[in-house]
């Protein structure tokens, strides 16, 4: 019989992970990254049929979105997972300071994302607007909620990375950034463009 | 597999690219429009999407230093999720 010690037993990339490790950096971020993908991408098929079977309700609906305001925040996600890869260089590099600050730049941008997030909400709930008006806002708060709590949950390991600032633990938090990122690019068109 | 980070060049041209495809993103997408999105315009749009998402896992996650299975792999489940999503807009 074997005996395990748990307090020697971690994962790491450098373990034999079959197929999974031909992927950069930890494995198990990356069964992660495919389960969000796949949990994601059968939401937005979801989300896509739905408008084909009530297209008045979501047109006029996704109407009242500010289109604008979107591309905005996608294009303010976008530059923090750039100040996140930038971490990673630095960290390489060994360069702590800067490391931190553009860590810290992905997380105020991140706080950006979020603030024009809750401008949002707020101006749907000023409105009467909520959860269970129709179907598109229905979906529209769930897909969006969804990833906002990844975007405050990524922002928390972020936070958690730049201190404890191995260099495994800071490609695991740009990793799990850079799928946020991945996520709201596919979601922006979606829910707010396509009609 | 080690982690091995793409060049700040490199990083840089990628985040230069999103930003125009999200430009472009934008204009295909009429942001500041209420009229529908013509047959072009949503594949010009599922295209430019699909562009974003290549260049993030490519670059950003690094999958560019991942094995040709992998990228092959990715890249078609991306490529299906949007495919099956203009589909049904397109029809």
């Amino acid at each position: 019989m074997h005996n395990i010690d748990p307090a020697t037993t971690t994962v790491s990339s450098q373990d034999d992970w079959g197929a999974l490790s031909r992927l950069p950096g930890n494995p198990m971020m990356w069964v992660l990254i495919w389960s969000e993908l796949v949990v994601f991408g059968v939401s937005f098929i979801g989300f896509a049929i739905a408008h084909v079977l009530q297209p008045d309700v979501f047109v006029q609906s996704q109407g009242s979105l500010n289109r604008f305001l979107g591309g905005i925040n996608t294009m303010v996600l976008v530059t923090s997972g750039l100040c996140a890869a930038l971490a990673v260089t630095a960290q390489h590099n060994g360069k702590q300071t800067q490391m931190r600050l553009w860590i810290g730049g992905a997380i105020i941008l991140g706080c950006i994302f979020l603030w024009v997030k809750y401008l949002e909400y707020a101006e749907k709930f000023s409105q009467g607007i909520g959860l269970e008006t129709n179907i598109f806002y229905t979906l529209y708060f769930l897909l969006t909620g969804f990833h906002a709590f990844h975007v405050i949950f990524g922002i928390v390991i972020l936070v958690i990375v730049a201190w404890k600032n191995s260099n495994e633990n800071l490609e695991i938090g740009a990793t799990f950034w850079h799928m946020v990122d991945l996520i709201w690019i596919i979601l922006f068109p979606l829910v707010y463009l396509l009609r | 597999m080690k982690f091995k980070n793409p060049s700040i060049r490199t990083l840089i041209f990628c985040w230069l690219a999103l930003m125009i495809l999200t430009i472009g993103t934008m204009i295909s997408g009429r942001v500041t429009s209420d009229v529908a999105l013509s047959s072009v315009l949503i594949i010009t749009l599922g295209f430019i999407t699909w562009f974003k998402s290549m260049i993030i896992l490519r670059y950003y996650l690094n999958l560019a230093s991942a094995s040709t299975g992998w990228n092959k792999t990715f890249n078609s489940y991306l490529f299906a999720v949007l495919g099956i999503i203009m589909l049904i807009f397109l029809l």
